[in-house]
């Protein structure tokens, strides 16, 4: 596993050296995937008898990131934003009635910034690879002298937000904010970066910055693709096809079709791609047109995979602990499909990724 | 976790699963619901077959380079159970559901073991009928994908499923234990029932239908007619042999297998045979996360929504 993410963050490395872009990572509506970030932040803070959360400075987890409560106008899951702020922090970095009117968003972050400074002493890699190992999503750091350069803000399921535009750009905008030079490249480089989960209303695929950052989407995270707002987003994607451009509805059975792909966004874009590329117009496409593009694009060792995956999901193999001695608080199918889409990214999908991301930026 | 990858099986597995993928896929709503259940069935039963006896056994659990992934040892030997309470599905065909929804019959019990044998995945056979003497070989089922066996013999485990249209009181069974077997090789039938998935709930009264539908059947398969009857000729001499397992997705909440005592329904179950109730958790569990978001397991959680309602 650590090879396979190496393997991930050496091709995100590369790319933004040649390219010079900075990303924000979309994550699509996935409630497993958020679940698997509460479950990651409460794994690792204890609380003794008392109700006290303890704070062991030799745990691994080492977060920039913060819970949107802390973000202005957002304020959906209080506790968990606490327990992040207290574990980075040790200690409330505001206090409740702070918080309770609305701490401003860089207020927050400049003092987890701050804290992550003083606590990060070993090289650079290894806390990307703590924070990687720990959720097995790609986190960023920079070096800025002997402290960190980046503060990465995850916004975990923003659709929950009252107003979920409003904080989509606040972050944003925050974001684009903190440019600083940087030697040897020309312009300006936000040290921010942001994470959101359950992004719906700025969908990974019609969203582009104002600033020109890059939206990179990754097959880290599931769609439900029977959510109404996501089949919008994805008609909106089909619709820039010209074959497609005055397409209002799709059968069912291209919902099924697509779900029954996982619900990975590239896995979906496949199939979209080859459907395109069949000839049948779409309200009449068949059921033995669509079943074969189910299976065509595969990439890797087929049976391998089908062993791997599959069949396990099938027989219900529950995996418990993956990170070899912590026992985690994961929820068992989570982690299992923790497991199976970060090795799926860095296997099947980091190509396509990579490929698509480089015809993004080319075509930019 | 994507269903792209079922076209590269091999062997039996790849056709039935190829047809679990297409049903599951396209389900046309509360269509052919027993030939869903019967491909699940069959392909769960080939699965096991294959990770306990089809040699690619040591590869089969998932290590992630030289991570060690927690989670079940993998299962050994060549029985699987039948029923089985608080174990994972690679150790049993299913979880065995909650006390409410399991009714078993004086001496009797649904937990029984299937043993596969090496050389033979398990079969689907196909038959006209099952309530006569002379039970024959059935014909014109779209079941093409199904390992059929154009023969009446008894096999286990082997799904037996009907071709004749409506046949009465169920709809495919599974065969398990030897022919003629005794102790923990008694034969012992599984009879699924389909009848229960649409209603609103399963009130014990129209259980209560389903059993007396079955109990009238056993009663004429036990006479002398149809002693020549395949399963009779196997040794299912008994109704304790029997266990109906009825696809009931939406359960009322205050079912009871106790006895109905009102004045409008004075009718008692007490079946003479074990009774299960399979409710919509029952079928997701089956189905597993590969099948999560598929039409199917969409009806079904359909189903549960609006129980739940």
């Amino acid at each position: 596993m650590t090879a396979l993410v190496d393997e991930v963050l050496l091709a995100f490395a590369n790319e933004r050296d040649t390219n010079g872009n900075e990303y924000i990572l979309c994550y699509p509506p996935s409630q497993p995937i958020t679940r698997l970030l509460d479950d990651t932040v409460r794994g690792l803070i204890a609380a003794d008898k008392s109700g006290d959360v303890l704070f062991d400075p030799s745990d691994k987890l080492l977060l920039a990131i913060t819970f949107n409560g802390a973000t202005t106008r957002a304020c959906v899951h209080n506790v968990a934003s606490r327990c992040v702020l207290e574990f980075l922090c040790c200690q409330p970095v505001i206090d409740d009635a702070t918080l309770n009117k609305g701490a401003d968003a860089n207020t927050v972050l400049d003092a987890i910034d701050a804290e992550l400074s003083r606590l990060v002493r070993g090289p650079v890699a290894t806390v990307e690879q703590d924070v990687l190992d720990a959720l097995d999503e790609a986190l960023f750091f920079n070096a800025r002298g002997s402290s960190l350069g980046r503060s990465v803000l995850l916004v975990d399921e923003i659709s929950k937000a009252t107003n979920e535009g409003d904080v989509y750009r606040s972050v944003v905008e925050w974001v684009d904010a903190g440019g600083v030079r940087v030697a040897g490249r020309s312009g300006f480089h936000s040290r921010r970066g942001a994470v959101f989960t359950g992004l719906s209303v700025q969908t990974p695929w019609a969203q582009e910055t104002a600033s020109g950052r890059s939206v990179v989407r990754l097959a880290l995270g599931l769609f439900d693709v029977w959510d109404p707002q996501l089949q919008d987003a994805i008609l909106f994607d089909m619709r820039k096809r010209p074959k497609w451009a005055n397409v209002t509805i799709l059968p069912a059975a291209i919902w099924s079709l697509l779900a029954s792909a996982g619900g990975r966004p590239r896995d979906m874009e496949d199939i979209l791609e080859l459907m395109s590329q069949t000839g049948e117009h779409i309200d009449k496409v068949n059921h033995d047109v669509l079943l074969p593009l189910l299976s065509s694009p595969i990439l890797g060792s087929e049976d391998v995979v089908f062993r791997r995956y599959l069949l396990p999901s099938l027989l219900n193999v529950q995996f418990l602990v993956h990170d070899g001695t912590n026992p985690t608080q994961f929820g068992l199918d989570v982690t299992s499909r923790a497991l199976c889409n970060s090795d799926l990214l860095a296997t099947t999908v980091l190509l396509q990724c990579h490929c698509a991301f480089t015809s993004t930026s080319r075509a930019r | 976790v994507s269903l792209r990858f079922y076209e590269h099986l091999t062997g039996p597995l790849k056709a039935i699963f190829s047809r679990l993928v297409r049903a599951t896929t396209f389900y046309e709503l509360s269509k052919d619901f027993e030939q869903m259940w019967v491909l699940l069935l069959q392909t769960h039963l080939l699965l096991q077959h294959r990770v306990r006896l089809g040699g690619d056994f040591d590869e089969f659990w998932p290590q992630a380079d030289g991570v060690l992934i927690g989670g079940r040892p993998s299962p050994t030997g060549t029985t699987l159970q039948m029923f089985a309470r608080g174990i994972a599905r690679e150790l049993a065909l299913f979880e065995e559901p909650d006390q409410g929804r399991v009714y078993e019959a004086p001496e009797s019990t649904i937990r029984r073991e299937i043993r596969f044998a090496k050389s033979e995945p398990s079969p689907v056979m196909l038959w006209q009928n099952l309530w006569v003497a002379d039970v024959r070989v059935g014909g014109g089922a779209d079941v093409s994908a199904l390992v059929a066996l154009s023969e009446v013999e008894w096999k286990s485990p082997a799904l037996v499923y009907f071709t004749q249209k409506n046949h009465d009181a169920i709809d495919f069974m599974l065969l398990v234990g030897a022919k003629g077997g005794s102790g923990a090789t008694e034969p012992h039938v599984y009879m699924f029932q389909c009848k229960a998935k649409t209603r609103d709930s399963v009130a014990a009264a129209g259980l209560q239908e389903i059993v007396g539908k079955l109990d009238a059947k056993l009663d004429k398969l036990f006479s002398r007619p149809l002693e020549g009857n395949v399963l009779r000729r196997a040794g299912i001499n008994s109704k304790k042999q029997v266990t109906l397992c009825v696809a009931a997705l939406k359960i009322g909440g205050n079912f009871t297998f106790d006895p109905v005592d009102d004045d409008k329904n004075k009718t008692l179950i007490t079946p003479p045979f074990n009774v299960v109730l399979f409710d919509a958790a029952s079928f997701r569990g089956l189905g597993g996360e590969v099948l999560d978001t598929t039409r199917f397991m969409r009806y079904i959680d359909g189903k549960l929504a609006s129980a739940e309602q």
